[in-house]
Order: C-alpha cells, then sequence, then structure tokens
C-alpha cells in the first residue's frame, strides 16, 4: 500500500449561503478500499460536502487532501483529474446517446477526433465485462435502459475514467431489491480492488448491510465516526437526532381540536401514489412522515389537482369535492406552499408586497381591476407584523431576504388568501435554526385560531415536535397513523422503513 | 492556500466603503435605464450631424412613422413579459391593412355612410382574432410559442396575398370616405401640428401603461412571466393572463394595420416583408425587457422603440444608405444588450 492511511482527507470545511451555515468546522477521513458511510438527516450538509469535494462548491475554509496530499479542487474537472467521482440521483447520462457514447463522452473532442465504433463498442464491453455486466448492450441508447443499469453505466463510467474515489449519493433510492442485491455486489469488488467508497444513504439496513465506517452530520455540523460494527441502529439514530432537539419546540397555546375538515380516502396518482388515505380536524397539525420519495408531495398534489388523481375521494367540510387546480383549492379554502420555494413557493425578481398579494389579488382591487395601492402596502404590512418578516422595505425582491423570510413570504401568501386548511409542504426546508423556531410558533399560532395544518416533512424530529398526529407513507402508501403520545423515532421508522 | 476569511461585519461598514456603495449605486442605475441614456447621446449626436434632425417636420415625421411600431411595441411588450414571444406581428399588421381597404374598395363599403367605421373595426378584429388564435394554441394547448407564431406568420402572410391577389390595393381618394381615411394618417391637428396617429399611439401607450402597471391583470402578467409554476400553485389561472396577453398583442397589431392603411392609402401583402417583427422585439430588449420574461415596462419600451427610430432617421438624413443602416443597427441592439447583460452579471 501507498505511504498515506486516507484517500481522502477533508478537514474544517466551512461553507454558507447567503450568511446561513450549511458547514461549519466539518471533516472527513475515508481509507482506500473501505465504503465509508454519510449519514444526517435532511439538511444536515452531507450534499453540501460532497459538493465541495466534487468541485462544485467552493468551500469558504478548509483543506482537502488526496491521497495524503493538499489540493485545490476548484471545478468538477479539477476533481475528475485527481480521480473523484460523484455519482448523485439524478444521473449526469445523455439519455439519447448510447451506452458506449456515454462512458467515453469525455474522450469525444479530445481522445476521440474521428470515431472508431467497431473500437468504441469493445472498450465498452471490455469495461462492462470487467465489472460483471457484459450483459448490457453498449449499442443501447441509455433512456432504454433500467434505472438500475442507468447506474451501472454511470459507475462504468466513472471507473473509466480511473476513479479511486467513487461517491454514491442514495444509489438505491429507486431500485428494487434485487437490483439493489446487484449493485451492492458491485460496489463491494470494487472495494476489494482499492476503490474508496463514500455512500450516502437514509436506509440504516443498507448502511448496516455494506459499510465499515460511518461518519455522522447534524446540522451542518461533524458529529463523530465510528467503526459500522460497533454500533446498533438504536445508538446510530441517537447519534444522528441528538438529545437536545426535544426543547427546541416551542409550547402548544391553547388548542382544540374540532371536526374533520378535509378527509381523503384510497387516493392514486402515477407511479407514486398507490393508496393513501387520512383525515384533518380542525386545530391540529397532522405530519405525513416518510422516506423522501414515499410520495407524500405527489398525495398532495393529486388531491389539490395539480397533478392528475386516479381514483380516490376527497371531502372538504364534509362535502364532497374534485379539485383541479391550485386555484381551485385556494378559491375553496385551502393553502398550500410548495416544497420547492425558489421555484414554486415565491417569485425571487418581484417585491416582497406583491408575493405576499399573490394569491389574494382579489382583496386589494377596485373596479376593472385597479390595485388599491395604498391599501395594498397596508394590507401587507399587516401582514408581515403576523409573520414576522425581517425587512425594512417590501418593495425590495423577494431574493434580498434570507432562506428563513423567503419561507415566511410563502406562508404570509397563504394567510392573506385567508385559507383555514394549510398544506404546508417541508415548511423549513433550507431555512436556518432560528427561522425554523420561528415558523414553528407561527404554526403554533394558527392552530389556537383553529386552523388546521397538514405538515409534510423528511425530518422526523419536526414531526415529533410539532404534530398531534402522523400518518406514516411508505412507497406511495398510507402505511400507518401515530398518535401523539406514540409519536418516537421507533415508531415512526417502523413505518417508514417496513422493519 | 484553500484558505478565505470570512467577512469581518465591522470592516464592512465602514466610512469608505459608504461612498463606494454611492457610486455603485449610481452606476447599477446608469445600467439599468442604459437605453435612456442611450437615446440621450443619439439625440445630441442627431442634432450636431444634421441641422434638420430638431426641426418639427423631422419631428413629426418619426412620430408619424413610429406610431405603428410604438403600438406593435406595446403588444410584444405584453407577450414578452408573460415570457412568449410573438413573430406573427407583420402578418397580423399586413393583413388587417388588407382588411380595411377590402372593405372599403371591393366591398364597395366606401360607397356606404358606415362603411368606414366598420372597415376599421372589422381590421382590428381581424388583428385580435389572430392574437386569439395564437392565444389558444400557445396557453390553452401549452405549445410553445416561438412555433404558434411561427406557424401564423406563415399563415397571415398566406392570407395576405390570398386576399389581395398579390396585388395592391389601391384606394380611390376622390371617394369622401377614403379621403377622410387617409387624411387621418397624413393630416395634423390644427392646433399643435401632431399628426392625428400620434394621438391614437399616446392614448394606447396611456391605456396600456395603466393596466400594467396599475391592475391586477398587469401585476398578474409580470408575474406569470416571473415563475408561472410558483404562480399556479399561488392559485392564479395563468393560462387566462397568457391568452390575453397574445389577443391584446394581435389588436394593437390590428390597430396599427389600420394606420398603415390609411397612411399609405392602400393595402398590399408586401407589407408582411416589413419587419415589426424583429424591431418590435429589439425594442423591448432595448427597453430592459427579458426574453425569459418577468422584466420590461411600457416607459422603457418606449424608449426602445424610439431608439431604433432615431438612428434610422439619422442615417436617413445624413444619407447613409439602406444596408449600412441595418449594420449600425444590429451594433446598437448588441450594445444595449450587452450593458444590460453586464449590470445584471453585477448585480449578481
Amino acid at each position: 500500500m501507498a505511504d498515506y492511511e486516507y484517500a481522502v482527507e477533508m478537514k474544517g470545511i466551512y461553507k454558507a449561503f447567503e450568511g446561513v451555515h450549511a458547514l461549519e468546522d466539518v471533516q472527513l477521513s475515508v481509507k482506500p478500499g473501505e465504503i465509508h458511510a454519510l449519514m444526517g438527516e435532511n439538511g444536515a450538509g452531507k450534499s453540501t460536502l460532497i459538493k465541495v469535494l466534487s468541485g462544485a462548491h467552493l468551500a469558504d475554509a478548509g483543506e482537502v487532501f488526496i491521497r495524503g496530499e493538499q489540493v485545490h479542487i476548484h471545478t468538477t474537472k479539477d476533481a475528475n483529474n485527481l480521480g473523484v467521482s460523484v455519482i448523485y440521483q439524478e444521473f449526469a447520462l445523455v439519455p439519447h446517446l448510447s451506452v458506449a457514447e456515454n462512458i467515453f463522452i469525455d474522450e469525444f473532442g479530445s481522445e476521440i477526433k474521428i470515431i472508431d465504433w467497431k473500437l468504441l463498442h469493445q472498450r465498452a464491453r471490455d469495461a462492462l465485462d470487467a465489472i460483471g455486466f457484459g450483459d448490457i448492450d453498449p449499442r443501447t441508447p441509455v433512456r432504454d435502459l433500467s434505472v438500475a443499469y442507468q447506474q451501472v453505466v454511470e459507475i462504468c463510467k466513472a471507473l473509466t475514467r480511473n476513479a479511486e474515489i467513487l461517491v454514491l449519493d442514495e444509489p438505491t433510492a429507486v431500485l428494487t431489491t434485487k437490483e439493489v442485491d446487484k449493485l451492492f455486489q458491485l460496489i463491494m469488488d470494487l472495494r476489494d480492488r482499492g476503490v474508496a467508497i463514500i455512500y450516502i444513504s437514509h436506509r440504516l439496513e443498507e448502511i448496516f448491510r455494506i459499510t465499515n465506517r460511518i461518519t455522522v452530520f447534524k446540522d451542518g455540523r461533524y458529529v463523530g465516526t465510528v467503526e459500522t460494527a460497533d454500533m446498533q441502529p438504536k445508538t446510530l439514530v441517537a447519534m444522528m437526532i441528538g438529545r437536545d432537539l426535544a426543547s427546541f419546540f416551542p409550547p402548544r397555546l391553547d388548542q382544540k381540536i374540532g371536526d374533520v375538515v378535509l378527509k381523503v380516502e384510497n387516493i392514486s396518482a402515477g407511479r407514486m401514489v398507490k393508496d393513501a388515505s387520512f383525515e384533518l380536524h380542525e386545530g391540529e397539525v397532522l405530519g405525513l412522515s416518510g422516506l423522501v420519495g414515499a410520495g407524500r408531495t405527489e398525495t398532495v398534489r393529486a388531491i389539490l389537482g395539480v397533478d392528475k388523481m386516479e381514483s380516490g375521494k376527497v371531502w372538504l367540510h364534509g362535502e364532497e369535492v374534485h379539485l383541479k387546480s391550485a386555484k381551485d383549492a385556494f378559491d375553496k379554502g385551502i393553502g398550500f406552499l410548495p416544497e420547492d420555494r425558489k421555484n414554486q413557493g415565491v417569485l425571487l425578481k418581484l417585491p416582497i408586497k406583491y408575493n405576499i398579494t399573490l394569491s389574494a389579488i382579489k382583496k386589494v382591487v377596485a373596479v376593472f381591476g385597479w390595485i388599491k395601492r395604498k391599501f395594498e402596502t397596508a394590507f401587507a404590512l399587516d401582514i408581515r407584523e403576523k409573520v414576522g418578516i425581517k425587512t425594512n422595505n417590501i418593495n425590495n425582491p423577494v431574493s434580498s431576504l434570507s432562506g428563513g423570510n423567503q419561507q415566511k413570504v410563502a406562508i404570509a401568501r397563504i394567510l392573506a388568501s385567508d385559507s383555514k386548511v394549510l398544506i404546508l409542504d417541508e415548511p423549513t426546508r433550507g431555512v436556518d435554526v432560528g427561522a425554523k423556531m420561528e415558523i414553528f410558533k407561527l404554526i403554533n399560532e394558527l392552530i389556537a385560531q383553529d386552523y388546521a395544518v397538514l405538515m409534510i416533512s423528511s425530518e422526523m424530529v419536526e414531526i415529533i415536535g410539532m404534530c398531534d398526529r402522523a400518518v406514516v407513507f411508505r412507497e406511495g402508501m398510507t402505511v400507518g397513523e401515530v398518535p401523539k403520545e406514540d409519536l418516537t423515532e421507533e415508531n415512526l421508522i417502523h413505518f417508514a422503513m417496513g422493519i | 492556500m484553500f484558505m478565505f476569511t470570512q467577512p469581518d461585519p465591522v470592516l464592512e461598514s465602514t466610512a469608505g466603503q459608504h461612498v463606494e456603495k454611492e457610486k455603485n449605486r449610481f452606476v447599477k442605475l446608469l445600467f439599468k435605464y442604459n437605453a435612456v441614456v442611450l437615446l440621450i447621446v443619439m439625440f445630441i449626436v442627431a442634432t450636431i450631424l444634421s441641422p434638420y434632425f430638431l426641426t418639427p417636420e423631422n419631428m413629426f415625421n418619426v412620430l408619424r412613422q413610429q406610431s405603428t411600431f410604438m403600438l406593435v411595441g406595446l403588444g410584444m411588450l405584453l407577450v414578452m413579459l408573460t415570457g412568449g414571444i410573438d413573430l406573427s406581428v407583420s402578418s397580423t399588421v399586413t393583413v388587417s391593412s388588407i382588411m380595411v381597404c377590402y372593405c372599403l374598395k371591393p366591398l364597395l363599403m366606401q360607397n356606404q355612410s358606415w362603411g368606414l367605421l366598420v372597415s376599421v373595426i372589422l381590421a382590428i378584429v381581424i388583428g385580435f382574432a389572430f392574437g386569439c388564435i395564437n392565444g389558444f394554441f400557445i396557453s390553452v394547448l401549452n405549445m410553445p410559442a416561438f412555433i404558434v407564431t411561427l406557424a401564423m406568420m406563415y399563415a397571415g402572410r398566406g392570407v395576405a396575398f390570398i386576399i389581395t391577389d398579390a396585388n395592391t390595393i389601391l384606394l380611390d381618394q376622390s371617394v369622401p370616405a377614403n379621403e377622410v381615411f387617409v387624411a387621418f394618417a397624413t393630416g395634423a391637428d390644427p392646433v399643435l401640428h401632431l399628426p392625428y396617429p400620434t394621438y391614437v399611439m399616446i392614448a394606447l401607450i396611456i391605456v396600456i401603461g395603466l393596466v400594467l402597471h396599475f391592475t391586477a391583470f398587469g401585476r398578474l402578467i409580470t408575474a406569470v412571466g416571473s415563475n408561472e409554476t410558483a404562480v399556479q400553485l399561488a392559485g392564479v389561472n395563468s393560462k387566462k393572463y397568457k391568452f390575453w396577453a397574445y389577443a391584446i398583442c394581435g389588436a394593437l397589431c390590428g390597430v396599427a394595420g389600420v394606420i398603415l392603411a390609411a397612411r399609405t392609402g392602400s393595402g398590399t401583402a408586401l407589407s408582411t416583408s416589413v419587419s415589426y417583427d424583429m424591431t418590435s422585439i429589439a425594442a423591448v430588449v432595448i427597453g430592459g425587457a427579458s426574453l425569459k420574461g418577468g422584466e420590461g415596462n411600457v416607459p422603457m419600451t418606449i424608449v426602445g422603440v424610439f431608439v431604433l427610430a432615431i438612428i434610422g432617421n439619422i442615417m436617413n438624413l445624413v444619407g447613409v444608405g439602406v444596408y449600412p443602416q441595418l449594420v449600425v443597427k444590429a451594433v446598437i441592439i448588441i450594445l444595449a444588450v450587452l450593458l444590460k447583460s453586464i449590470s445584471s452579471k453585477r448585480v449578481d
């Protein structure tokens, strides 16, 4: 073996976005020939660290060593040249090109000037053979392959570039059990050949099955690195969650849970939603829990009529409704906060004021749609006050605000339209801890005013801290309901993972 | 080394940096309104180059010529605010101009007392109908604006040649209705001596300006262009606003067509080769609009139209040939948009 202990060593990495710390003094050391898991809740900073390693982000501070030598990675090309390959959930393959063309795409224009198809296909076949997937025809267009095989092509592409450090970001999220077995066999073969593998996954079972060591992050900070063999699922979960978080949720004000306001039964839509049913009462926060990709967002979109609902029934205040669009939903008093703030929640370039009144524009207009400007300003200021958006000028564009305040603008927009049933999809995604607390406090205030809140969250801690009840999704189905007194990590994980 | 110091909050608010900030703001404003600067510079250059430039005759001439471009530009602004584009405006203007002449002469409406009014209304309705067809395919059927309006451009051109049989319909100005019609475009009001089409232009500028900047309709058109998905999820029927942007654009082209017919006293399919499409897109873009939508306003679009108008005018006055003019225009367009892209990078 060479004269270095670690294939990758990252020390004291800092990275902030718009003043919000995504990484604070984070470290990671991966040995050659090991599978190293990177764990933490959504938003713990795993992806950000990987992006620093791959050159997609530049760290604000910190040192990176590859094979014992300090390096400066500024672009993804730098990373590739150092033997670092990242395989993301969304593959970087060109769907219309063949397997062979995709594997050697980097060589086109440099090494390959005139294409010798026979040679290209032979090289692709050899490369695939070498990792035990000789049954993939190099001439097939990538879009005709199953997702698992596309992943294999992606790994094969990385290996032909002599990748010695391979990062896999949630590789099994879309695979069937059989495909997972095959992928794991490949990963373990690569490990035995001395490749350093960084493996990101939420699935505990996988972590214990294949990894050698685990590094845990929480809220952008390094928690620790442990040997997988020394750990139990319970102790690992405790490490990921920390214990101090319970005190972090603001107390619920007086609350009385009333009648059912929204009831859905046996919803199915597309591939992601198979059978979802639940009830939401007035004055309660109902959590939709589950792993990322379990079909929660898709269920909500089907209920609202944004996506087509194939079967199932929806009742609003006891009356059956067939919502056709978000407009329809808003007209009937359901407010919807989408999960992707920047692309779906707010209009970044437009003023804060315009964003707040967007869904309730009817309230601020006189005849002929003439906007009563003074009234609009007063109206927007009033709601800004209630929601607590920190800005000194509501005519500034939303993009001038921090993530947390942007999210509050999106919430303000929903409240402006007088909706009493609120569907909040990941309301605290990408916001800092302080803003999280304020958003939770706001939700509590709304509950005291007889609003009903349906909250989707991928962070179990949030579900436990905020919800009166939780419904758990797995693979497009509602698989369990957990009442307040039984809301624990164990119970949620039990349903979410089916173990 | 791979070390970057954290920004120091104390350093950031020192007095020196404050002055720097003020200066930056001025530069930013300059970049933002670069079209205004451009217009002023060209005005000065034009005045120096030709003594004839500032004469009332020349100014009125520019105003008269620009009324059609201005109306099409306003329509294009609406469409581009939604993030779309309308390539069919030249065809729409032409079909509408032919429609007036066709009603008056071959359909003999020129002999009726109500004939002129009905012809004009029909021409505007035709323009509106073209816009509605564009709007229907683009908003309801979700087709790309570029393709739909490209197809409509060809369709309109074809219709224009079919109606006129590739001939020019020349209005007989001894007929009273036609005389009134032509006098509308060529004459000027007795007090201010402004051409009548200029009044139409000003009236429509005011209407569109008010609608765009002071009504919910205008607000939502801009919002749709800014981010259609977000607006839809916010409970707004975005398709409605997209549809009306194209429909209004069509109607404005209809009005422009009527003015064109009145100015020339004729209707010909050859007008389809007048580049209303590219000129209006260029004007709107010089005025700071984005092809992606959500940006742009009426005052700056007016500036954009006049920037292009004055380049053309001054080069005519000093005797630059038609073809070199195109190259100069290209340089000005690139320059204006370059300044904008530099300034938006600075903001980022």
